[in-house]
């Protein structure tokens, strides 16, 4: 068992406690500390993941099923990562960013959301990541409504009932697990499920409640608003991690409960959708003419491409090919990571650029080339990585669902992936475009806090190391996956 | 069984009506109803810690706050519907599927596969500090689970609170209230106290306790106290958080005794679980207060 | 199977369609409140009937899974009105 577990979990909501008691000088401090022993908690259970491969942690020391356990593998490593390394680039921005009377509610929201994220990455039962799964909703619904004006709040609102009906859905399909297996433990149910009626129509309730939460194309309508609307480092979270809880637990049921081979018809359902996310958010990214919509339409598209690993990696088994689906595997993963990275350095930009020149209007950052070289410079690295440039993270998970896809001859998939980096060339390079434009008079620009472009900074390094050393976050994706083919183990 | 097949249709009633009834105030009344109907029926079910919880919490606080809201929804879109027929015809058939999947599914596993938890339970009962199942399960081997939904009740205090809503006018003395404020306040306190204390073997425990403390604190509310002007103040901040605090704190600081994280020792487990439902309890009566608060219930 | 197994999951699968179908015809925000509020009540049913599936003393992880379903009901139900009266007080402004 790893010492760091209690700090990498217990950190983040003591955070939230004292920020909340202690709107101080000192209350803050404590809070950032607290927060950052958690990120280094999780740097330290990764190293025992790779030194000892999947670590389970037995809670209230029952085990399952009567207790709760939680299971660390190398999927859940990177994300716990993620979570850290993205969570501390918002806090350091936040800082500087966060002006006025919305600081000292913003402190407790976030590390909360913080906190709440990691539990869903560490917990290995399907009623407790419900429970996980409400505790990010309500943090980031809250999040999201701190913006204070209406329509942000009408978009929060919106958010909260959509995000619910999912999560009912979801609760609804793990009722009848349980009634089936009697157990609710992740593991545990591995292979258990079968292929009998009433666990394809559990499966589908989870598959669309999990799908509401991730905004999968049609049920992405309540994204834009609350995505764009919220305070920026809240949109970050938002979009780079927010969305991926609930897809992580999407993949642990396909990949962990149902057998792949077994629904490659619902997988190519979602595959089709996804494909449809990708033309649909990238077409409406390159007509928005605010800038943080353009960002949250890209998050639309950018999912769509997540939901190719299904169709993909079940197209590889039943081929007898789990080479291929290692790699559709892989590249699913690495373009989690890539684009969270990348979402989160976006709208870290967004927010930067409104506060720079006031104003998020595309048609007002004429001249913003000159007066804000390195802001524009991480744009566009990042949106080098969302168009799957080399190099970057993107690259090399777009470079594998594509290999993937032409060996498995799925034309259309291959068809989709070069589009869409094309039409993602398209709302890149718009923004690009704009700010190298002479202006009339140049704009008058506010400085912004040095920690703002760090925390920027900090995260286009992350996206161009992704893409130099792509060796090592691709071996991890492979610690520990239970997948039903045993070849992959 | 013919108790249950007519409280069952008459949820079903109860439910359908208020979903499409055209005045607020008569979809939360029934709304309310149903509740209570609900509460019947978790005790049909043997589950009387359920049945608690969904009259006070379910029914009566839920209520509660669906009717301050339901005087300010008194506007002619209340009955706003989709207009479109194709979009109707759709939803209805949608529904209708989905009814119908969910009920065939249930149907086809009517026959239990196996035992399930529940023996587990039995077995480690003893050993888990408390003698009543439920209580077992929430506090001692899902405990997880219940640290996270207190978690989620702090989650929304946190969101409320950054709302920062508008005060409601103060209320006007009302004589008759007063009073019985003054008789209704000490009962649920000590009916509260009971419930808390009877947790931990029989049906009761903090959810239900805080939702009788809760209601003793709507009332109060209801006679004039402002909680909302308070909720800057470290001392109330303090109430609402120390429930998780505390929790969070016993189930960090059992693992660096060399337990696993939330692990009690046995021989301490009674106690260490009465006091954590203890200041769950208070946390939980004030948060619900919050939440009362926050819904516009207040507001004359 | 006992026979409070199927009338109370029947009665769950019911309730499950009428708050579904409410929950998407309708637009207004406390109505929307209530079908969720029904939906969740109707999937908690659902695991009462599961609890009782098995003759003997009812399996009380279910119930205990009920009870914080209830508590995560109420905060997002209260966090919704709360935004719904904040909302209210923008327009008014």
């Amino acid at each position: 068992m790893s010492g760091a577990l209690p700090i990498l979990i217990g950190g983040p909501f003591a955070a939230a406690m004292v920020s909340f008691l202690f709107t101080g000088a000192i209350g803050r401090a404590l809070s950032v500390l607290l927060a950052t022993a958690s990120a280094v908690a999780a740097l330290a259970t990764s190293i025992e993941v790779m030194r000892s491969g999947v670590q389970i942690h037995a809670l209230a020391g029952w085990g399952a099923p009567l207790g709760i356990e939680l299971r660390i593998d190398g999927l859940a490593m990177l994300m716990l990562l993620l979570t850290a390394g993205i969570s501390l680039a918002v806090t350091t921005f936040a800082a500087g960013y966060l002006k006025g009377d919305a600081q000292p509610h913003f402190w407790p929201l976030w590390y909360f959301l913080w906190g709440a994220l990691n539990t869903v990455f560490l917990v290995s039962d399907i009623f407790s990541l419900y429970v996980c799964l409400e505790l990010i909703t309500l943090a980031a619904v809250g999040g999201t409504a701190l913006s204070g004006d209406r329509i942000a709040l009408s978009a929060s609102l919106r958010y909260l009932m959509s995000a619910i009906m999912g999560s009912l859905a979801y609760l609804l399909g793990v009722a009848m697990i349980y009634a089936q297996v009697g157990t609710l433990d992740l593991t545990q149910l591995s292979g258990r499920l079968g292929s009998s009626w009433s666990s394809g129509a559990a499966l589908s309730l989870v598959t669309a409640g999990l799908a509401m939460k991730t905004a999968l194309f049609p049920l992405h309508f309540w994204l834009p608003a609350a995505h764009s609307l919220a305070p920026a480092p809240i949109s970050a979270a938002l979009s780079a991690m927010v969305v991926k809880a609930s897809f992580y637990v999407l993949l642990r049921f396909w990949f962990q409960l149902s057998e792949p081979t077994s629904n490659q018809l619902a997988a190519h359902l979602l595959g089709a959708l996804g494909m449809a996310a990708v033309l649909w958010g990238s077409v409406q990214a390159a007509l928005q003419e605010r800038l943080k919509l353009v960002v949250a339409y890209s998050t639309v598209a950018q999912i769509g491409y997540l939901f190719f690993i299904f169709p993909l990696f079940g197209g590889a088994l039943a081929a007898g090919r789990s080479e291929w689906a290692q790699e559709a595997w892989k590249g699913g993963i690495i373009l989690i990571l890539a684009h969270a990275v990348a979402k989160s350095a976006m709208f870290l930009v967004s927010g930067a650029l409104l506060q720079t020149f006031g104003s998020d209007r595309i048609s007002d950052l004429k001249g913003a080339a000159v007066r804000a070289p390195l802001t524009l410079a991480a744009w566009g690295i990042a949106g080098i990585s969302l168009i799957g440039l080399p190099p970057s993270g993107g690259f090399i998970a777009k470079w594998l669902l594509l290999t993937t896809a032409i060996r498995q001859e799925y034309w259309l998939y291959v068809a989709v992936l070069l589009l869409g980096g094309l039409l993602a060339s398209v709302y890149v390079f718009r923004v690009l475009w704009h700010s190298f434009l002479t202006p009339e008079e140049m704009p008058s620009v506010s400085r912004i806090p040095g920690s703002m472009s760090i925390s920027i900074l900090a995260l286009t390094v992350v996206l161009l190391l992704m893409g130099l050393r792509p060796a090592i976050p691709l071996e991890f994706t492979l610690i520990g996956i239970p997948l039903p083919a045993g070849d992959l183990r | 069984m013919v108790l249950d097949l007519l409280l069952a249709a008459s949820l079903l009633l109860t439910a359908w009506r208020s979903l499409y009834a055209n005045d607020p105030l008569q979809a939360v009344g029934l709304f309310v109803a149903y509740g209570l109907l609900l509460a019947l029926a978790w005790a049909r079910l043997d589950a009387l810690d359920v049945a608690l919880a969904e009259a006070g919490i379910g029914a009566g606080l839920t209520g509660a706050l669906l009717l301050g809201a339901s005087r300010h929804a008194a506007d002619r879109s209340f009955s706003d519907r989709i207009a479109s027929p194709m979009m109707r015809a759709f939803l209805a058939a949608g529904a209708l599927s989905l009814t119908s999947i969910v009920a065939l599914a249930l149907w086809s596993l009517r026959k239990p596969r196996g035992p399930g938890i529940a023996p587990l339970v039995s077995a480690k009962l003893s050993e888990s500090g408390v003698k009543h199942p439920v209580t077992s399960v929430l506090l001692n081997f899902r405990s997880w689970d219940t640290l996270l939904e207190i978690g989620v009740l702090v989650v929304a205090a946190f969101s409320i609170l950054a709302l920062r809503l508008a005060r409601s006018p103060p209320r006007k003395y009302d004589p008759m209230l007063a009073a019985l404020v003054r008789v209704m306040v000490p009962i649920l306190g000590v009916c509260g106290g009971y419930l808390l204390w009877a947790g931990s073997h029989r049906p009761g425990g903090a959810f239900q306790a805080g939702a009788l403390l809760g209601a003793a604190g709507v009332l109060l509310q209801l006679a004039g106290y402002d909680l909302l002007a308070d909720s800057a103040r470290r001392g109330f901040r303090a109430l609402l958080v120390v429930g998780f605090g505390t929790f969070l704190c016993v189930g960090i600081g059992v693992s660096t005794l060399g337990h696993q994280i939330l692990e009690y020792p046995p021989t301490q487990a009674g106690s260490l679980i009465f006091w954590i439902e203890l200041v769950a309890t208070i946390s939980i009566a004030v948060t619900l207060n919050l939440l009362y608060a926050a819904s516009g219930s207040g507001a004359t | 199977m006992t026979a409070q197994y199927s009338v109370y999951a029947l009665a769950g699968g019911l309730l499950v369609g009428f708050a579904f179908h409410a929950l998407a015809i309708h637009t207004h925000v406390l109505k929307r409140i209530l079908a969720w509020n029904t939906l969740g009540s109707a999937a908690f049913l659902v695991f009462g009937a599961i609890a009782r599936r098995n003759t003997g003393a009812p399996d009380p992880v279910p119930h205990a899974i009920v009870i914080t379903g209830i508590v995560v009901a109420i905060s997002s139900t209260a966090l919704a009105l709360a935004l719904a009266r904040r909302i209210d007080e923008e327009n008014k402004k």
